[in-house]
């Protein structure tokens, strides 16, 4: 098997704004390689999210290549691609498990295995014993989990997810960090399978505590301003001094 | 002791049956008031087997227009919304229609249609353009991330208009709809005393022409009575319904 997964060669992208054309992402080069799980920084309006619709197949890029697995990732939607958002992006009118179910029966997987996953992904995300409810019936934090189990109940090769910790008060944001860690960890300890992450966020700590490789983009238009490695051991000590270290570097880099 | 009082009826009451004894009371008034009304029918001498007919005639012929105008309303606020430019040259043009006074086209129609087909046309032509709007609203205000989300899962086709598009403008479609009754009622009544031989409106302009204000007055009480019925037993349960999770 390849060792990278995506491959995202010479990609640009403009947005045509009020009859104004405005490059967003300028000729970037990214290798992502199979079970890594890679952060995306940078200013904000620096054309994160653009990167991750073009790399999940929701917008397609001017110029350039965008390969997962070898294919075109218009050709991966509704199959290994999972996406986290910002703001969960519920469907307010299904219950809880029908909107983790949601991918398996775009995928027309038998009901009863819908329903089987739905559940065995919700009590993976903490929620036994809430399937039956609606999303506005949840707290904040409790619908991120539920973001969480619907991307993570088809089974993704490649997760990604857009500032996935942002909306969430900094306890539940810490402490739904930890579990989706361990559940990635414990993903790629698996002979078979794996799950890449890309993750875009502005907070430098997150992606220091969370990532192997952080890349940092430019202000608009977004080039890679460089590619850090992150080889502190897991689980990562705030603590220690480098952590701070790292964080101070990427810091330096992103306000650059 | 007042307190005591109220500590009863929490404890042997309670919530549950508060709101049974609301709706045995809501349900008695409205048994209550069909009776009365029939009653005073039956005394005044009105011929209730004509009006009834009439009201059922009319309903029938306002659903046969809804119907039409629902499907055509979603199926044009789908296409117009798929591109801006089609927005932009469309809308107008519908808001222009919807203004276009409606009875003063009927006797045009009557000529060219007959006068069945005529109210059902004019019918359409009023309820059509509430729910078209409504629906454009409904589909613009679609999240993006939510239509992302479906993308993303691979929804398409027939799957995606079942289990996303369709709940996603239901609330929207049910508040066109209930606007668009209102209209058609109006319009109903009116295209039916100038060029209807059956219905509640030409059984009004019979009652009219015979100078008897008695049938007259019965006839549009029960019309508002059947309004209100719809209203509170289909269109108000049918909005609380689909909106009660929305965020």
């Amino acid at each position: 098997m390849e060792t990278s997964i995506v491959k995202i060669e010479q990609v640009s992208k403009s947005f045509l704004d009020e009859e104004k054309r405005e490059k967003v992402i300028d000729t970037i080069n990214l290798e992502i390689k199979r079970g890594e799980f890679l952060a995306i920084i940078g200013p904000s309006g620096s054309g994160k999210s653009t990167l991750l619709r073009c790399l999940s197949g929701l917008i397609k890029p001017d110029t350039g290549r965008i390969s997962i697995d070898g294919l075109p990732p218009e050709k991966c939607l509704g199959k290994n691609l999972g996406f986290v958002f910002q703001d969960f992006a519920l469907f307010w009118w299904m219950t809880v498990a029908d909107n983790v179910a949601f991918g398996l029966k775009m995928k027309g997987v038998k009901k009863w295995e819908q329903k089987k996953l739905a559940h065995e992904h919700l009590n993976l995300m903490g929620l036994k014993g809430f399937e039956d409810d609606y999303p506005d019936e949840l707290s904040i934090g409790m619908r991120q989990r539920v973001g969480f189990a619907r991307a993570l109940a088809i089974e993704p090769e490649l997760l990604i997810m857009d500032e996935p910790f942002s909306s969430l008060d900094a306890f539940t944001a810490e402490k739904l960090r930890n579990e989706l860690l361990l559940i990635w960890q414990k993903e790629n300890e698996k002979e078979q399978g794996g799950m890449t992450v890309v993750m875009v966020t502005h907070l430098v700590e997150e992606a220091v505590a969370m990532a192997d490789r952080i890349v940092v983009l430019t202000p608009r238009p977004a080039k890679i301003e460089r590619i850090v490695e992150n080889t502190l051991l897991r689980p990562r000590d705030k603590k220690d001094a480098g952590f701070y270290r790292l964080v101070d570097t990427i810091t330096t880099l992103v306000a650059a | 002791m007042r307190k005591q009082k109220n500590r009863f009826y929490h404890f042997y009451l309670g919530r549950e049956l508060k709101h049974w004894t609301r709706a045995l009371f809501g349900f008695g008034i409205i048994v209550a008031t069909t009776v009365a009304l029939l009653a005073v029918g039956w005394f005044t001498g009105v011929d209730l087997e004509r009006l009834l007919e009439g009201l059922v005639v009319s309903f029938g012929r306002v659903m046969l227009a809804y119907a039409i105008s629902l499907v055509l309303g979603i199926l044009i606020a789908f296409f117009v919304t798929r591109s801006e430019a089609a927005e932009n040259f469309f809308l107008p043009i519908f808001e222009t229609a919807q203004s276009l006074p409606t009875v003063a086209i009927l006797p045009l129609v009557i000529l060219w249609l007959g006068s069945q087909s005529a109210i059902i046309f004019l019918l359409v032509i009023t309820m059509i353009w509430p729910i078209t709007f409504s629906v454009v609203n409904g589909f613009k205000s679609i999240p993006h991330s939510l239509s992302e989300t479906a993308r993303i899962y691979g929804a398409k086709g027939w799957k995606k208009l079942r289990y996303f598009t369709l709940p996603m403008i239901l609330p929207s479609m049910i508040t066109g709809s209930i606007i668009g009754w209102g209209e058609g009622w109006e319009v109903l009544v009116a295209a039916e005393l100038l060029g209807a031989q059956s219905g509640i409106g030409a059984y009004i302009g019979e009652a009219a022409h015979q100078e008897k204000t008695i049938i007259m007055v019965m006839a549009i009480t029960f019309l508002m009575f059947i309004i209100f019925l719809l209203n509170k037993w289909v269109w108000v349960p049918l909005l609380k319904q689909t909106t009660k999770h929305q965020l």
